[in-house]
């Protein structure tokens, strides 16, 4: 039975999950400006506070006062659902990610995610392809020709990633023999070989290089960001699929772009990096330490988040980096890239990957 | 037609060139230098050759030019426009001197043809206005020769701009002529 405490900690984690992905979005958005501003040897915004670190919130404040305008042209019901259509599942996939290792609390198991389900990754890949419906609700209820465009560009292109997508996670779903995530990081735990007292974990991007360059490649095209952008596309088609959208709508769609690349780089850092395994030098950290007992385990758990934290904002500066370093690709790029070699090549890596696991080398 | 192009090897594979360019814009990132300046609270230093606003230069307060009309005939935007008069000595001399501004195109062909050194191209470039500006005689002449006050105003080192004040209107008394204002229309007859 599902005691009341199970319920009041799960809403708890639920809302402090929340508060913590939705208030990332202002801060990568001042991190996005702030950065591309220094690759392209500009300053940025730099008025606001100190560095300018409050640009974000400048931002937020200006969409949320601004007018809710809806064109005439548009389908009422769709046009006013869909940016929170896209923005949900992206909230809702973060619910399964690990962020440290299970603690013991008098009998009963504090899991540091909001729900430990038994599908684990089959529920994110399952909520992840939801997305695709508020792009495509965006860009049908705006009835106009470039979200049109850029609503059918989405859907063909998420539909082609993501079976590349889920062909990497098939792979490593055979290397790590679990379903669900928090044994999937403990697996990561071990150690792959050790040279010269230096341990080397068995981390996923070692064990799978291939899967790891698919899933990563992937997960650019899922969160539509640049180099495939290609839905939104400014020099092309304007916005793409919220081109219609204004205020707190368009901002929604901003979240959800943002909440997405957060949930691609939680997912990429528990599938390949050890999910919440400390860094190197951090278990050297905790355990100089010398803490025993409740205090130990509640210390190992913040240091586990904040090496999870670390990783998933290295990812989360890599979609910056990568968005402000190449040029977007044409369509037929896109999909002669996405069909004719990522998935030919997930399918010889999880073909490869069954012969390596029968062979016995996993 | 579609061309195939051979690439080398390392570059048909893009993995490699992407974290070429990966760490080129990282580089950026990391030797923060900038190319761009905090306008208007840094300016950026033109030349003294710089071709911005006009001024005719004047030699104690009598312009140098003759109004021999090189300059409206080389003028490729046809905006100078002069009115030639006669001075009690017989001299002659602009009665009428306006730049349309709005049309120059800052070739600076005036200048070169002018035989009395007596248009000139200044560095100042801030010439944004609400209105339709015209550049008459008087703005002309008080451009770069003369402040408010009618002195000369002496410029220190090189490459220093011309003295204007960032705020024109600031420590004008109301109903006077603000001298900085560029091209006040209404002193000129249509
Ligand atoms: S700078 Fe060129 S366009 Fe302007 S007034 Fe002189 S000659 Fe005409
Ligand atoms: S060319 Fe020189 S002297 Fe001749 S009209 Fe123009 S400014 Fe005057």
């Amino acid at each position: 039975m599902i005691s009341d405490w199970y319920v009041w900690i799960s809403l708890l984690k639920a809302l402090i999950l929340i508060g913590l992905i939705l208030q990332v979005v202002p801060g990568m958005l001042f991190i996005e400006r702030r950065g591309s501003a220094w690759m392209q040897n500009r300053l940025g915004p730099n008025r606001l506070g100190p560095f300018g670190i409050f640009q974000g919130i400048a931002d937020a404040v200006k969409l949320i006062f601004k007018e809710d305008f809806i064109p005439e042209h548009v389908h009422k019901l769709f046009f006013g659902l869909s940016p929170f259509v896209s923005m949900l599942p992206s909230l809702i996939t973060f619910a399964v990610i690990p962020f440290a290792a299970p603690i013991l609390i008098n009998g009963e198991t504090l899991t540091f995610q909001v729900a430990d389900l038994d599908v684990g990754i089959l529920f994110t890949l399952a909520i992840v392809s939801l997305g695709v419906y508020g792009v495509m609700m965006g860009g049908w209820a705006s009835n106009s020709k470039y979200a049109m465009l850029g609503a059918l560009r989405s859907s063909s292109q998420l539909i082609s990633y993501e079976l590349s997508m889920g062909l990497a996670v098939v792979s490593m779903l055979m290397v790590y023999s679990h379903i669900t995530l928090t044994p999937m990081v403990e697996f990561q735990g071990q150690a792959l070989f050790t040279i010269a007292g230096i341990t080397v974990p068995k981390w996923g991007f070692l064990l799978q290089p291939v899967a790891f360059i698919i899933f990563f490649t992937c997960t650019y095209a899922e969160t539509n960001r640049l180099p495939f952008d290609l839905p939104e596309g400014e020099s092309e088609i304007i916005a793409g699929y919220h081109l219609e959208f204004g205020s707190m709508k368009f901002a929604s769609y901003m979240l959800a772009e943002y909440s997405n690349m957060l949930t691609a780089a939680g997912l990429t850092v528990t599938l390949f990096f050890g999910g919440y395994q400390l860094l190197p030098g951090m278990s050297w950290l905790l355990h100089s330490l010398g803490l025993s007992g409740m205090t130990y385990e509640w210390v190992r758990v913040a240091f586990q988040a904040t090496a999870f934290l670390i990783k998933v904002g290295f990812f989360m500066w890599t979609f910056v980096w990568i968005r402000w370093t190449l040029p977007r690709f044409r369509f037929d790029q896109v999909m002669d890239l996405g069909w004719k070699i990522m998935l030919p090549l997930a399918l010889l890596n999880v073909f490869v990957t069954a012969l390596l696991i029968a062979g016995g080398v996993y | 037609m579609r061309v195939k192009q051979q690439k080398p090897l390392l570059q048909r594979f893009y993995w490699a060139e992407i974290l070429t360019g990966l760490w080129i814009t990282m580089k950026k990132v990391i030797l923060h230098r900038t190319v761009t300046y905090e306008y208007p609270e840094k300016r950026r230093q033109y030349s003294e050759r710089f071709r911005g606003q006009h001024y005719i230069k004047s030699v104690q307060g009598v312009e140098n030019c003759t109004a021999c009309m090189l300059c409206p005939t080389v003028c490729p935007a046809l905006c100078i426009h002069i009115e030639a008069g006669e001075r009690n000595n017989k001299e002659k001399y602009p009665a009428k001197f306006d730049i349309d501004i709005l049309r120059c195109i800052f070739c600076g062909m005036c200048e070169e043809a002018c035989p009395e050194d007596a248009i000139k191209l200044s560095n100042i470039y801030e010439m944004a206005t609400p209105t339709r500006d015209i550049y008459n005689k008087q703005f002309l002449d008080i451009q770069r020769g003369k402040d408010k006050k009618g002195h000369i105003p002496k410029l220190k080192g090189k490459g220093v701009q011309p003295q204007r004040p960032d705020f024109p209107e600031a420590g004008l008394k109301e109903g006077a002529v603000n001298p900085w204002a560029v091209g006040d229309t209404r002193q000129r007859e249509v």
